[in-house]
């Protein structure tokens, strides 16, 4: 287990937004992030226990202009460990969809990673995503995240975790970002919220049913 | 009539005890908002009287109605489905 954060830590450099693209089978997830320079919303269907499918949309500023991608996208969990006080997953997800990129459309596809390790106390997370286009500068997406959960929530209770997220993304007007956040949930209910050390807010709210 | 009384309410009792109240340890099951999957999937089944689920104990709790059980494989299907793994089931 030890060995697994480790590798995870190793992952992290380009960590990602939420905790699972699949959740339990019959689920449906939506999920809305925001921030200055990108947004990402996703609504997922886990037709399996380890596959989902998903419609997503992304917006990215560049120094050259605002790209917005539209795609289905089928997710995977590759392989879960569960433990007696931990989880560990590691999920790969692609799309194919349209990206829109100064006043042009053309088709365009994505690919991601991403693995999490958690218990009741800690969290860590990493993800990368890159994006083939014909338009536009060539993308990645990486972004990491530890958390620490000042007391343990039971299920029915509100829970709260103490978060730092690291994101880069050298083709964005902002080029990488570090942000202290609160993730608070309430069963099928998320909010994180924080600010990065530039400035920026940002929020990501989540819900299942 | 106390006879009749006292024969009633052992009755009642002994037909209460039918409910029964099962055990589930469970594996991985660390985050509430990703748990919520295991009590939506139980309730769902008409032998389901409540269901309590405790990340603490790493345990599900399931009270069955009155001559109602639930069988192992369909227990073990449900967890599996909201992603976790049994590790033992007390009935």
């Amino acid at each position: 287990m030890k060995k697994v954060i480790f590798i995870l830590f190793g992952l992290s450099f380009n960590q990602p937004l939420w905790a699972h693209p699949v959740a339990f089978k019959g689920a449906v997830g939506v999920m809305t992030w925001s921030q200055s320079f990108m947004t990402d919303d996703w609504v997922t269907y886990s037709f399996r226990p380890d596959a989902a499918v998903a419609a997503r949309h992304m917006r990215f500023d560049m120094p050259e202009g605002r790209m917005q991608f539209y795609a289905p996208q089928l997710d995977y969990l590759v392989k879960r460990w569960n433990e007696s006080d931990s989880q560990v997953n590691i999920y790969v997800y692609g799309a194919y969809g349209t990206m829109n990129f100064q006043n042009q459309t053309r088709g365009a596809g994505l690919g991601g990673i991403e693995a999490d390790a958690e218990s009741r106390k800690y969290f860590i997370m990493g993800k990368y995503e890159k994006m083939w286009g014909d338009l536009g500068p060539e993308f990645y997406h990486a972004e990491a995240r530890l958390g620490i959960a000042p007391y343990e929530a039971e299920f029915i209770e509100l829970a709260s975790w103490f978060m730092i997220q690291y994101q880069y993304h050298p083709m964005l007007v902002r080029k990488d970002a570090v942000t202290p956040l609160i993730r608070l949930f309430y069963r099928s209910v998320l909010l994180e919220t924080g600010v990065s050390t530039d400035g920026d807010w940002m929020m990501n709210f989540m819900f299942h049913f | 009539m106390k006879n009749i009384l006292i024969t009633l309410f052992a009755l009642t009792l002994s037909t209460s005890a039918w409910a029964k109240d099962i055990k589930i340890t469970v594996k991985g099951m660390v985050c509430g908002f990703c748990a919520q999957g295991i009590t939506k999937k139980f309730k769902a089944l008409p032998e389901v009287e409540n269901i309590e689920v405790s990340l603490e104990k790493k345990t599900v709790l399931v009270k069955t109605k009155d001559n109602q059980d639930i069988s192992n494989p369909i227990i073990t299907e449900i967890l599996t489905d909201s992603g976790y793994n049994v590790e033992n089931i007390e009935k």
